[in-house]
């Protein structure tokens, strides 16, 4: 009995061997960065300016601004199912002298009040009956610096896509030295309380260098 | 009537079939740019590991993502076709279908992904996606047609490999 034996073209044998290879190469690299940056419940980042860990589940945008007066460079840190931001600002020598400057501030508590007034009026444009009420100013390191936090609630400040208002609780914490570092993490109501713990672990693993 | 649209039909088969080719491979790598990515988010966010997307070299993973599992076998697909409709030039005329699949692509994601051409990146949205294609392409179209160019197939007795009974 004679059969032909199944041989299939070439092409085929090449295409299938390059898609494989490629996506193999690819989720190599996936698992990878999951083994390199893995701290348990954690993933670490760090950056040339930065050092932080964040849960698994949230995103991390990294950005920088540079100006001629200066330059700035930040982490944005986020959960997909909260409404709920982190966000990590660091000025450079130039960019701090030129903040202080054109604001007319002086130390971190000044920062901190300057930034609220403008948050608070930003929101006042988009929402009607705000109230701002703050719940507790105070003092704490966080990578070795001494940071001036205040939290505070703008009762009605967020406006969502449906037109409804909801609360908005902040705490914006800043330190003011030969650069500026500026913390800030908010929430929309109980979103504020959920995500509470996690902030205050990537608060307390975030490194800054220089 | 009839009569004339099979005309041209003849006179045009090459050109209509190209562009069929390069429609088909349009239409396959535009749905799976589109898709394979929020896909892999959608994985790893099901895993408890979207994170692993803030990290710069995941670039990397995804780009050989896409070409592995999108540009590849789109181009593919439209060599298939392009390969099961025309015989003869293969070596130039498959160029075509990835070609026309690119620039499709690029068009499209440009007027509804609002991607602003300009700004593209080179490795990422130019070189990547067309060498995927391209060589998909020429890899579909010779699949199609690979008997003819090489040696008939090899017949063996099978007694040769079977243990006696």
């Amino acid at each position: 009995m004679r059969r032909a034996l199944f041989r299939p073209p070439l092409p085929l044998v090449i295409f299938i061997i390059l898609t494989l290879t490629s996506c193999l190469a690819g989720f190599a690299i996936f698992y990878n960065i999951l083994i390199a940056h893995d701290r348990g419940k954690y993933f670490n980042l760090e950056t040339s300016h930065l050092y932080v860990e964040f849960p698994k589940n949230w995103f991390v945008f990294r950005w920088e601004e540079k100006n001629i007066t200066g330059n700035k460079y930040g982490l944005v840190i986020a959960p997909l199912n909260l409404r709920v931001l982190m966000l990590i600002t660091i000025y450079d020598e130039n960019a701090t002298k030129t903040y202080l400057t054109q604001n007319n501030v002086s130390d971190a508590f000044s920062v901190n009040m300057f930034e609220i007034e403008k948050l608070y009026n930003l929101t006042m444009k988009r929402s009607s009956n705000v109230r701002l009420r703050f719940i507790e100013n105070g003092t704490r390191i966080v990578s070795g610096y001494n940071v001036t936090y205040s939290t505070f609630i703008i009762i009605n400040g967020y406006v969502d896509e449906g037109g409804d208002t909801h609360d908005w609780t902040w705490t914006f914490m800043s330190s003011v030295n030969d650069k500026i570092i500026q913390i800030a993490y908010h929430g929309i109501e109980m979103d504020y309380d959920l995500a509470y713990e996690e902030f205050q672990y990537i608060l307390n693993s975030t490194k800054i260098k220089g | 009537m009839d009569l004339d649209l099979s005309r041209y039909y003849e006179r045009y088969y090459d050109l209509i079939h190209i562009i069929l080719g390069g429609v088909i491979c349009l239409l396959a790598m535009y749905t799976s740019s589109s898709i394979l990515p929020r896909l892999v988010r959608v994985i790893l966010y099901s895993l408890g590991c979207y994170g692993l997307m803030s990290f710069q070299e995941i670039t990397n993973a995804m780009l050989l993502l896409m070409f592995g599992a999108a540009y590849l076998p789109s181009g593919f697909i439209g060599g298939l076709y392009t390969g099961h409709r025309i015989k003869e030039n293969l070596r130039i005329i498959l160029l075509f279908p990835a070609l026309i699949g690119f620039a499709g692509m690029i068009a499209l994601h440009s007027s509804i992904g609002g991607v602003n051409i300009s700004n593209l990146d080179l490795q990422r949205e130019i070189l990547v996606p067309l060498i995927g294609d391209i060589i998909g392409t020429y890899l579909g179209g010779y699949t199609m047609n690979w008997e003819e160019e090489s040696e008939p197939l090899e017949i063996i007795e099978e007694d040769m490999y079977m243990p006696e009974r």
